[in-house]
C-alpha cells in the first residue's frame, strides 16, 4: 500500500495548511511594510501580489497532476533521474529550513518583546518544541488535523479588528493611487513575502483524496491569505495616521491595545497568545517537509529520527545565538528574495521544461 | 521507559515556570494618577499618587521626584514607596501647564509605548496651573485623584463637554500632521476646594500650549469631530428677546436628536475652502421667553441657527488664529486635495489659518417639550 494513502488529506486540510504557512509568516510586517513602500495605497499591493500568486501555484499544481502517486522529489528523479533530483532535495529542504526558522525566530522575538520579557528564549523554545513534535512525527494526516483545528479555533480572531474601526479614519484611504503606480509596483516582490509556503502543493498533492480540486483548493487557500492581509492591513491604515504607520513597529499588535473592555485591559496578551497557534502554522510544516526531503536524499530511515536532529540543532543553536529584531527583518528580507526564485520562477522552469519534454517526446514518437 | 519520559516533562514543567518577574499584591505599590511638569527652576518634576491600601478612606501617597527621564524616574519612585512600584498601569496622565509652554514635550512619554507592558489607554489630562498644587492638595469627602479624574474626563467627555484623549490618541493626533492634538483640561477651583473639569485645552502640532476653549465651544467642536454621541445639549442667548436685569431670560436650550455634518473641501486661488453643513435635529429643553413654538417655530429654528452659525464661525476663526486645527479639517483636504494638501503638508497650522471657511447650520426643531 502506497504511503500516501495511508495518510490522506481531505480538501479543507490542504487549503488550511496552504493558508496557515502564508499567514502565519507575514501577517505580522505586511502592514508596516506595505506603508512603508506605498503609503495607505498599499492595500493595493496585497490584491495584485494575489492575482500575480496565483499563476505560479495553479502551475505548481499542474505540474503535480504528473505525479499522482508521488511527490515533487519523485517526480523529478522519475523524469530526470536520481542524480539531479537530490540537489532539488536540498534546495526544497533548505528553502522550508529557513522559512521554519523565520517563524520560529519571528515567535520567539514576539514572546520576549510582548509576554515573557524575563523568560530566557531557550525554554520558551524547547516549550514550542513539544507540540511542533508531537504534530510533525504523525506526518501529513496529522499536519491537516492540526491546521484545520486552528483555524476553527481561531477564526473568529479577525472580527476583533473591526473594534478599532470606530475610532479610525476612512478618509486617510483616499485618495487611492495619491502617488501613482510606481510606489503600489515596488512594494509588490515585498508583498509576495505574504504568500509563500504554495511550496507546500509540492508536498501534500499526492496525499490529497480529491485530486481534481487541487487547483481550487490552492487558489482558495491564496484568496484566505489575502483577505486576512487585506482586513488587518486595512484597519491599521484605517486607525493609525499615515506618519504614525511607518513608526509602529508591530502595528497588527498596538492596534489591539487601544481595544478597552471593561472587564479587561492589555487584551493583547491573549491576541499573542492566541497567535502563536497560527504561527505555529508557519513552521511546523515546513519542519516536516524539510525533514521529508532529507530523508527522501538519504533514502531510507524514518521522517522521525530527521526532526528530532533537526529540533535538536535548532534548540542547540538557539541556546548559543539568537538573532536581533533588525537581523530577523533582514532574514526576511533574504527569504523573501529566495522565496521568489524558489517559489514563483523555479514552478514556471519545471513547468516549462516538462512542456518541451513532452512535445519532443511526441515528435520523436510520431516521427 | 514511559515513566522516566513522563517523569521529565513533570519535573521541568515544576522548576521551568516563567513567574521569575512575579509580585505579591501585598507588596505592589499601584500608582494609579501620573502627572510631569517643570518646577520652579525649570526642572523636569515626576508627580505620583498612590492609593493606600487600608482601614482609613481614601489615604493616599503623594510625592514628586525630580527626574530627567521617566524610565529613569522609577527606581527614584520606588525608593519612596513601601513596596515594589508596579507603575505600568495609571488611569490618567497629568500634564502641567507650564510644560505645555514647551514644544516636543511629547518625546518624554515615549518609554509609554516603546515598553510593550504599559497600557496606552490612560486619561491624559492638561492641568490649568502648576502640578505642585494638584498632587498637593487634600481633597476631603472626594474621592481619590486619580478616581475623580478618570471619572470626569469619561462621563464628561460623553456629554460632548471635554474630549477624550488617551496617550495612545495623544500619539496617533502627534503623527498626524493633519490635524492638532486636543486635551481634557482641569482646573482646581481654590473657593469650592475641588477639581472642575473646564473644557479642553488645544496644542498646536508640535504639542505646545495654543488656547483653551470652554464647554459649548467643546460641544461644537465634537460635532465638528463627528464625535458628539447623540444627547449633547447646546445653550443659545436669542438675541432681541427681553432680558431682565439680574438674570438673563433670552436663553433657548436644546439637546442634539440627531445630527448631520458634512465637510466639503476645495482649492482655489492659492487658498482651502471649507464648506462645513450641518444638519441638526433638536429637542427644546429650556426656553425661557415666550414664543409660540407651535405657531412660529420657523422663527425660533432661524435663530437658533443663526446663533449657532455665529459661535461656529466664531470657534473656527479662533483655530484659525492660534494656526491649529483640532477638528482635522487637514484629514479633509489630504484625501481630496492631495496635491495641494502636499505642498503644505509640513505647515498644515498655517495653510489652514488662511483657508476660507463657510458653515451652514440648519437647526430644525423636531420635540418642543411638555410645556408650550
Amino acid at each position: 500500500m502506497s504511503p500516501f494513502v495511508k495518510s490522506p488529506l481531505s480538501f479543507l486540510q490542504y487549503v488550511f495548511i496552504i493558508a496557515g504557512i502564508q499567514i502565519g509568516i507575514a501577517i505580522l510586517s505586511i502592514p508596516r511594510e506595505m506603508a512603508r513602500f506605498a503609503g495607505t495605497d498599499g492595500w493595493i499591493a496585497i490584491v495584485l501580489g494575489w492575482l500575480i500568486t496565483s499563476i505560479p501555484s495553479l502551475l505548481t499544481v499542474q505540474i503535480m497532476k504528473g505525479s499522482p502517486d508521488g511527490t515533487i522529489l519523485d517526480l523529478i528523479k522519475k523524469k530526470l533521474g536520481r542524480w539531479l533530483a537530490i540537489p532539488f532535495a536540498l534546495v526544497f529542504a533548505a528553502y522550508l529550513g529557513g522559512m521554519a526558522y523565520i517563524g520560529l525566530l519571528r515567535t520567539l522575538l514576539i514572546i520576549r518583546v510582548w509576554l515573557l520579557q524575563n523568560t530566557s528564549p531557550f525554554i520558551v523554545l524547547v516549550l514550542l518544541f513539544i507540540p511542533t513534535y508531537i504534530v510533525t512525527r504523525e506526518g501529513t494526516n496529522m499536519l491537516g488535523r492540526f491546521a484545520e483545528a486552528i483555524f476553527y479555533f481561531l477564526c473568529w480572531l479577525p472580527f476583533i479588528y473591526l473594534l478599532p474601526l470606530k475610532e479610525g479614519q476612512w478618509l486617510n484611504i483616499i485618495p487611492i493611487l495619491k502617488e501613482g503606480w510606481l510606489p503600489i509596483l515596488s512594494a509588490v516582490p515585498t508583498v509576495l513575502f505574504a504568500y509563500l509556503g504554495f511550496i507546500a502543493v509540492f508536498f501534500l498533492y499526492p496525499h490529497l483524496t480529491h485530486k481534481k480540486h487541487a487547483g481550487a483548493g490552492v487558489l482558495l487557500a491564496n484568496t484566505i491569505t489575502m483577505m486576512m492581509n487585506l482586513l488587518i492591513t486595512l484597519v491599521c491604515f484605517v486607525y493609525f495616521s499615515p506618519s504614525e504607520m511607518i513608526e509602529v513597529n508591530q502595528p497588527v499588535i498596538s492596534v489591539l491595545k487601544t481595544i478597552q473592555f471593561k472587564f479587561l485591559e492589555r487584551i493583547e496578551i491573549i491576541f499573542i497568545s492566541l497567535y502563536i497557534g497560527l504561527y505555529s502554522l508557519s513552521w511546523i510544516p515546513a519542519l516536516y517537509f524539510m525533514a521529508y526531503c532529507l530523508k527522501w536524499t538519504t533514502n531510507g530511515a524514518r521522517v522521525r529520527s530527521y526532526l528530532i536532529g533537526l529540533l535538536a540543532f535548532i534548540g542547540i543553536g538557539t541556546y548559543f545565538y539568537l538573532p536581533t529584531f533588525n537581523q530577523s527583518v533582514w532574514l526576511e528580507y533574504m527569504m523573501t528574495r529566495i522565496g521568489i526564485v524558489v517559489e514563483y520562477i523555479l514552478p514556471i522552469v519545471i513547468w516549462i521544461y516538462l512542456v518541451i519534454r513532452e512535445k519532443v517526446r511526441r515528435e520523436e514518437q510520431l516521427g | 521507559m514511559k515513566t522516566i519520559i513522563r517523569g521529565t516533562w513533570l519535573f521541568l514543567a515544576l522548576i521551568i515556570g516563567g513567574c521569575g518577574d512575579k509580585i505579591d499584591l501585598e507588596a505592589a505599590a499601584v500608582p494609579l494618577a501620573a502627572g510631569i511638569d517643570l518646577d520652579d527652576n525649570n526642572q523636569l518634576r515626576f508627580y505620583v499618587s498612590n492609593p493606600v491600601f487600608g482601614d482609613k478612606n481614601n489615604e493616599e501617597q503623594q510625592y514628586n521626584i525630580p527626574v530627567t527621564s521617566l524610565r529613569e524616574s522609577r527606581s527614584i519612585q520606588d525608593a519612596y514607596t513601601s513596596g515594589a512600584l508596579e507603575g505600568r498601569n495609571y488611569q490618567v496622565y497629568v500634564v502641567g501647564r507650564k510644560l505645555l509652554q514647551h514644544e516636543n514635550w511629547f518625546k518624554i512619554l515615549d518609554v509609554v509605548f516603546r515598553d510593550a507592558r504599559n497600557t496606552v489607554l490612560d486619561r491624559m489630562v492638561a492641568f490649568n496651573g502648576p502640578l505642585e498644587e494638584m498632587f498637593t492638595v487634600k481633597t476631603d469627602n472626594q474621592p481619590p485623584l486619580p478616581v475623580i479624574l478618570r471619572g470626569m474626563v469619561d462621563s464628561k467627555s460623553k456629554r460632548g463637554a471635554t474630549v477624550l484623549t488617551t496617550v495612545q490618541d495623544m500619539h496617533r493626533q502627534i503623527f498626524e500632521e493633519a490635524l492638532t492634538p486636543s486635551l481634557s483640561e482641569v482646573t482646581y477651583d481654590a473657593k469650592q476646594k475641588s477639581f472642575r473639569l473646564s473644557g479642553t485645552t488645544l496644542l498646536t502640532h508640535k504639542g505646545k500650549y495654543a488656547t483653551s476653549i470652554g464647554f459649548q465651544e467643546s460641544v461644537l467642536l465634537n460635532l465638528l469631530k463627528k464625535d458628539a454621541t447623540k444627547g449633547v445639549s447646546l445653550s443659545f442667548a436669542i438675541p432681541g428677546e427681553p432680558n431682565s436685569d439680574f438674570f438673563s431670560l433670552n436663553r433657548a436650550s436644546f439637546s442634539v436628536r440627531d445630527i448631520d455634518t458634512k465637510i466639503k473641501s476645495s482649492y482655489s486661488n492659492n487658498n482651502f475652502h471649507f464648506l462645513i453643513r450641518m444638519k441638526v435635529s433638536a429637542a427644546m429643553t429650556e426656553q425661557l421667553f415666550t414664543l409660540d413654538i407651535q405657531q412660529h417655530a420657523d422663527i425660533l429654528e432661524r435663530k437658533l441657527s443663526q446663533q449657532m452659525q455665529k459661535q461656529l464661525e466664531k470657534l473656527i476663526r479662533k483655530f484659525q488664529k492660534h494656526q491649529i486645527d483640532p477638528v482635522g479639517f487637514g484629514i479633509y483636504a489630504r484625501a481630496y486635495q492631495y496635491r495641494h494638501y502636499k505642498e503644505n503638508e509640513n505647515n498644515w497650522g498655517e495653510a489652514f489659518s488662511d483657508a476660507e471657511i463657510k458653515c451652514e447650520v440648519k437647526v430644525t426643531i423636531n420635540s418642543m417639550g411638555t410645556v408650550k
